[in-house]
């Protein structure tokens, strides 16, 4: 939440993690488990108030194959609110394509940290409201976050507050922090990595992975300063429903939409 | 029926839009690219995303804009959404100051004028105020954009919203041509009604 500014409105996204025509959920990344058919899945979603969609093609970023834009295209078909894609995006062309198949915007962590030049060469064509920066976060020490790739297997050594910066500089629109550590856990997000980005960049901060409980969201709204949050878990096996959870947040003071 | 283009000048996303307007009964929407095209349909629609300075020049490189100010000169409704609202206005000071079409009088300055410590873009849903002629609840709707139109004539403005207490100008109406900064292809059904009274 913006202590600056508290009639701005706190986003609540809902992130589906896909495979084929499936929702799917992961631990840790790892493990995965089909939950149902995506397309119901983002329908209900989207009839539930969500403001958001993430939509995430989990074997585009594990295998390193393209993303799957068939599939995006029957998912989303009749979601009228922003649709953020990922997972596989390593060129101009994947952007076009995703943005021709329903996509808004789209998310680039391996690709972003390969060839930077993707980003600026993609904000010039599209703009930085299109291109948002995803970083997967692993917690190295009491100090330090380290930024990984490929599905979260892969190590860098990039450290993740500084390449938030540069992710900035190279010009995206909001950037998408997702902890591997907390992934599919359910015991809450990464909220200190999240407040260190959320203080060190200009642009909007959607912080995602580790949610099991209402708490845990609030929790990540006033402490961790997010402009967003990405919830799966707790909305997959209906814990909560995004109505819901939009009540409880409203109910401890923070703005958000009906 | 009524015959809606949707102007492609390489600096546009216009899939969702013509998805959109293409569900709604009795309109269709087409992707049109060259200005030649453009007196067969009854609307245009002026899309845009990216910085102003450069969708200006994609726009002059074809001559659009002076296909586009021959549109509105038949009376035909123009609507300019986001950067496409933008480009309507005399001028923006994105980058350097660039001549946009001029066909509202008014300007496009930096949004974090308003408020130096908020978080730009400025992405979220935000409550709009229309003027009570077009809707009388305040609605939500999708905004993402660090740019903001400010109209000279304030009977220009159809809508306002706040960004962290301060007014700006959401919608804009001269005669035939209307502006939105907002995106009701992305507003969810409030968005799409929206979209859908002014393309009567």
């Amino acid at each position: 939440m913006n202590m600056d500014c508290k009639d701005k409105i706190t986003r609540i996204i809902a992130k589906l993690d896909i495979k084929g025509d499936n929702l799917i959920k992961g631990m840790h990344f790892e493990g995965i488990r089909v939950i149902g058919d995506a397309h119901s899945y983002a329908n209900k979603y989207y009839l539930d108030n969500a403001d958001e969609i993430i939509y995430i093609d989990s074997v585009a970023s594990l295998y390193g194959r393209n993303i799957s834009i068939d599939h995006l295209k029957r998912t989303v078909d009749n979601i009228f609110i922003p649709v953020t894609v990922g997972g596989g995006i390593r060129s101009v062309k994947d952007i076009e394509n995703v943005l021709n198949a329903g996509g808004d915007k789209v998310a680039i962590n391996s690709a972003a940290i390969r060839s930077p030049e993707l980003i600026s060469d993609a904000v010039r064509i599209f703009g930085s409201q299109c291109i948002v920066g995803s970083i997967q976060t692993k917690q190295i020490n009491s100090s330090s976050w380290e930024a990984l790739i490929d599905g979260g297997r892969q190590k860098t050594g990039v450290n993740v507050v500084e390449w938030s910066k540069i992710l900035v500089d190279l010009g995206v629109g909001e950037i998408l922090l997702t902890s591997v550590d907390k992934s599919g856990v359910k015991k809450g997000y990464d909220t200190e990595i999240v407040k260190q980005v959320s203080t060190s960049v200009s642009v909007p901060i959607i912080a995602s992975g580790g949610e099991g409980s209402i708490d845990d969201i609030i929790d990540v709204v006033i402490h961790g300063a997010v402009d967003a949050v990405a919830i799966a878990s707790v909305l997959h096996f209906d814990f909560l429903s995004i109505t819901r959870i939009k009540e409880l947040m409203q109910h401890n003071g923070i703005d958000i939409r009906f | 029926m009524k015959k809606i283009g949707i102007l492609d000048y390489q600096c546009s996303n216009v899939f969702n839009l013509k998805k959109v307007i293409n569900s709604l009964e009795g309109k269709t929407a087409t992707i049109v690219a060259s200005g030649s095209q453009l007196q067969k349909y009854d609307i245009l629609i002026l899309p845009g995303v990216g910085s102003f300075p450069h969708a200006m020049s994609k726009i002059k490189l074809n001559g659009l804009d002076k296909s586009i100010l021959k549109f509105s000169e038949s009376g035909k409704k123009i609507i300019g959404i986001c950067l496409g609202m933008q480009l309507l206005f005399d001028y923006s000071e994105e980058i350097e100051r660039t001549d946009g079409l001029g066909l509202i009088p008014g300007s496009v300055k930096y949004l974090g004028d308003l408020n130096e410590n908020l978080k730009l873009p400025n992405v979220t849903w935000s409550k709009t105020k229309f003027s009570n002629r077009i809707k009388s609840e305040e609605i939500y709707l999708y905004y993402n954009h660090s740019y903001m139109c400010v109209p000279k004539e304030s009977s220009d403005f159809i809508a306002t919203t706040n960004f962290c207490n301060s007014q700006f100008c959401a919608a804009v109406q001269k005669d035939n041509i209307v502006g939105f900064q907002f995106h009701p292809e992305l507003s969810s059904q409030d968005g799409i009604e929206l979209l859908s009274s002014f393309l009567e």
